[in-house]
């Protein structure tokens, strides 16, 4: 007589409750840079297309340096989350979403220095389509320049991250720092831009959004535990919600 | 002192050394992202980007000597391009400091008040403007 052992029972239990149990559990698929720039020249046709583009996460910031202290590596995470943060925020000012207040600010600030330069700019564009596109990524990249102590008329786009990464005198971190949110930046408006112009506004958003979510979940991914989420948009909007109560209680 | 600066004297030089004077009175009032891409825009439209392109680099270098085309047509193209690029973005009207820059550069072009007064109509006020204003704004140009 054949008898089920106490592990084998328990196995078939969890297996008829939770099919996802003895998976590897759910993970979110992304591109490589290769297949990202390749998408970036060719057709997008639908939203689909749209979605693969935006799971291209980049490269996280503490990948960026070596020998790292714990203490280094909590601020550089920080500074991090803080920097991508300010960029969701800004992007979606300008898409119109967000607090009213904030965004009536931004809408009256467009006849004034340095937001009125990225709607001359913009309006230097030939192709009237692409004019939204061009104002969107200079305004978001004017905008995350601002610092404390305002802008410069000759260097008006300046991305730096938010913080001061630790470090030794004369060390080239910072530097690291602001060329990586650079680069971050280009490449998330760089798509932005593409989708804007193949599928509309509404679906460049919803990019925006996309992408930086799964670049947050490709940084950190022990902190948004999306093991048993059921779908990529569920896992999409756990590392959303994750994030923003993270940033409320920082604040 | 620029000692061993090479004297130039070639109207294309010229052109560079006036846009880049307009230039300077749109940093007054405006951001390098703006500027940089009207004037891409205007020199682009009117074929103009190869020669900013060609002497761009060395002009610094250079003492430059006034010297305009002799061709009417060449010259009214550069002038016309001149005042695109100080009113493509912004009304000359409310920037003094751009209008100044380019009245600085229209003086030394030898155009005649005809045609810096149809450039005016065209270029400040955008058509709408009677002759005695427009007489009245030429004393800044004259």
């Amino acid at each position: 007589m054949n008898r089920v052992t106490y592990g084998e029972c328990l196995r078939l239990l969890l297996l008829k409750y939770n099919k996802h149990f003895f998976n590897n559990g759910m993970k979110l698929k992304q591109i490589d840079e290769y297949e990202y720039r390749q998408m970036l020249d060719s057709k997008l046709c639908s939203k689909q297309d749209m979605f693969r583009l935006a799971s291209y996460p980049y490269v996280s910031l503490l990948s960026k340096y070596k020998n790292l202290i714990s203490y280094e590596q909590r601020k550089i995470r920080e500074i991090e989350d803080d920097s991508v943060f300010a960029f969701f925020h800004i992007i979606s000012l300008l898409f119109g979403v967000g607090s009213q207040s904030e965004i009536d600010t931004i809408n009256r600030n467009m006849n004034v220095e340095p937001l009125r330069s990225a709607v001359i700019a913009a309006r230097q564009e030939i192709d009237p389509a692409e004019r939204a596109p061009k104002y969107f990524e200079l305004a978001c990249k004017i905008l995350l320049s601002l610092d404390e102590r305002g802008y410069s008329m000759m260097n008006v786009i300046n991305i730096r991250v938010r913080g001061k990464i630790p470090g030794m005198p004369f060390s080239n971190r910072q530097k690291i720092a602001d060329e990586w949110f650079s680069t971050f930046v280009n490449l998330k408006l760089e798509g932005m831009k593409k989708v804007y112009r193949d599928l509309g506004a509404e679906m460049a958003y919803t990019f925006v959004v996309s992408s930086t979510l799964h670049s947050l979940y490709h940084f950190t991914p022990n902190r948004y535990n999306i093991t048993y989420c059921q779908s990529e948009d569920e896992a999409l909007h756990k590392v959303l919600r994750i994030f923003t109560e993270l940033k409320d209680k920082r604040s | 002192m620029r000692l061993f600066a090479k004297r130039v004297r070639d109207p294309e030089v010229c052109f560079c050394q006036n846009v880049v004077e307009v230039i300077d009175g749109l940093t007054a009032v405006t951001t390098n992202v703006a500027w940089t891409a009207i004037t891409q825009r205007v020199l682009r439209e009117r074929g103009l980007l190869d020669i900013l392109v060609k002497h761009g680099d060395n002009i610094g270098g250079y003492i430059i000597e006034e010297c305009y085309p002799s061709d009417r047509n060449t010259l009214m193209n550069h002038a016309e391009a001149l005042c695109e690029i100080a009113s493509g973005g912004l009304s000359l009207l409310e920037n003094p400091p751009v209008l100044y820059a380019l009245s600085r550069v229209l003086k030394k072009m030898g155009l005649y008040d005809s045609e810096k007064k149809a450039l005016l109509k065209k270029y400040v006020y955008k058509g709408n403007v009677d002759d005695s204003l427009l007489n009245y704004m030429m004393q800044i140009f004259e």
